[in-house]
């Protein structure tokens, strides 16, 4: 796994470094600590020293050592590179990759843009509180990252035991990547999962054999000995119910290209439920 | 004299993943063996050698790390990749006490786990 962790130089990107450390570890995925700076001319010094203490602290959250990333014991130097520039971090054979970028340009663009350059599976960003802005940016950033992205996005808010998964998981459409990433989450948060139906008028809503459909996916996780159970929810009241389930664990919502609870979310669905929700956000795709 | 392709094995109870994979990986020049029943393999690596063995840990009947454990030792100079839905810290470094090459997490992009595959292989020629 691949995972882009955006960050900034302030307490909702600090203060889940080992947050984002935990969940690297676990997956034992190559992350890339990602900085924006507005300028091209020449490397912002101070970007350059968040990123590095950013990853001591990253380092220093794994049990270890740091292990399976490499803890250079010199700080590390920036190269320019195309896109902006990069941290030139030693290695060690078996290793795997934590690196340092800094982009210039549009925050979000530059976001999103790396996201689908480095062909990344997760996003990983902090909005530790509604009114959470980032520095010199919109109030919406993590919001238009989570609602661009090409790739799976999860929001970071507040840092608590989360024991339950609620997942909107379009059962006709949903991909193999998206139910693969509801496994980790799972697995790294040792919780029990809750799956969203939709119904209307007629029973479950959805095409084709909708009940099939729902009982394949409940049957995958139950085979993988995930605790898992259906929750039948109004189409008309899945808004309601998602705002109001936020409280009780981390939101996953299927939000792919043919995802039936992107055609039935209201178009601001995700930064509502980014900005309002208490806990974590995971936005599948 | 004709080069002898490099052979790979996948084991994963999910058909997704070996028909992702498959097509791929005979794209680039691997000979490709795919397997969704873990005993199905394990006949299989008693009958021949492979060069790599991908192989998924949580499964029906014998586990992906029984599984490896096999494959070690009928053939200790297959490189054996580990690929998971259910990974944990502790899964990885008890995977590589007992000798694997490399660890991944899905989801994984093909550009990922086609680029461990080769580095397996160019550890398994030297």
């Amino acid at each position: 796994m691949r995972i882009l962790f955006a960050v900034d130089d302030q307490t909702y990107s600090g203060s889940i470094v080992p947050e984002a450390a935990r969940i690297s570890a676990n997956t034992w995925a190559d992350i890339t600590l990602l900085t924006v700076q507005s300028s091209s001319n020449k490397l912002d010094e101070n970007k350059a020293d968040i990123l590095r203490q950013h990853k001591d602290i990253f380092l220093s959250s794994i049990e270890g050592g740091g292990f399976p990333y490499y803890a250079s014991s010199t700080p590390e130097d920036f190269e320019q590179i195309s896109s902006g520039w990069q941290g030139c971090q030693g290695s060690r054979e078996g290793s795997k990759l934590c690196l340092l970028k800094i982009r210039s340009g549009d925050t979000v663009r530059e976001i999103i843009n790396e996201a689908s350059e480095g062909e990344y599976d997760l996003v990983i960003i902090g909005a530790s509180s509604p009114d959470c802005q980032w520095k010199n940016e919109s109030l919406d950033l993590p919001q238009k990252v989570a609602e661009e992205a090409a790739c799976s996005v999860l929001v970071i808010k507040r840092l608590r035991p989360t024991g339950k998964i609620i997942g909107c998981l379009d059962q006709s459409q949903i991909s193999q990547e998206s139910l693969e990433m509801i496994n980790q989450l799972v697995t790294l948060h040792q919780a029990d999962l809750k799956i969203i139906g939709l119904t209307g008028p007629k029973g479950l809503s959805g095409k084709g054999n909708v009940e099939a459909q729902m009982a394949d996916i409940l049957n995958y996780y139950t085979a993988r000995d995930i605790n898992a159970w259906i929750t039948l929810v109004e189409k008309q009241a899945l808004e309601d119910f998602v705002s109001s389930a936020s409280k009780d664990g981390i939101m996953a919502v299927w939000m792919g290209k043919k995802s039936m609870f992107a055609k039935l979310f209201s178009q601001n669905l995700v930064e509502k439920l980014i900005e309002n929700s208490q806990s974590s956000v995971l936005i599948l795709r | 004299m004709t080069d002898k392709k490099t052979s790979v094995l996948i084991l994963d109870d999910e058909p997704i993943v070996s028909k992702r994979l498959k097509p791929s990986l005979e794209k680039k020049g691997y000979e490709v063996e795919t397997f969704t029943v873990s005993l199905d393999a394990l006949k299989r690596i008693r009958e021949r050698d492979f060069d790599i063995v991908i192989t998924d840990l949580k499964m029906e009947g014998l586990s992906g790390m029984e599984f490896m454990s096999e494959v070690k030792s009928h053939s200790p100079s297959t490189e054996v990749i580990i690929i998971t839905g259910f990974a944990t810290m502790d899964t990885a470094k008890e995977s590589f006490s007992k000798g694997v090459f490399d660890f991944l997490a899905k989801p994984f992009k093909l550009g990922e786990i086609a680029e461990v595959i080769k580095r397996a292989e160019e550890k398994s020629r030297k």
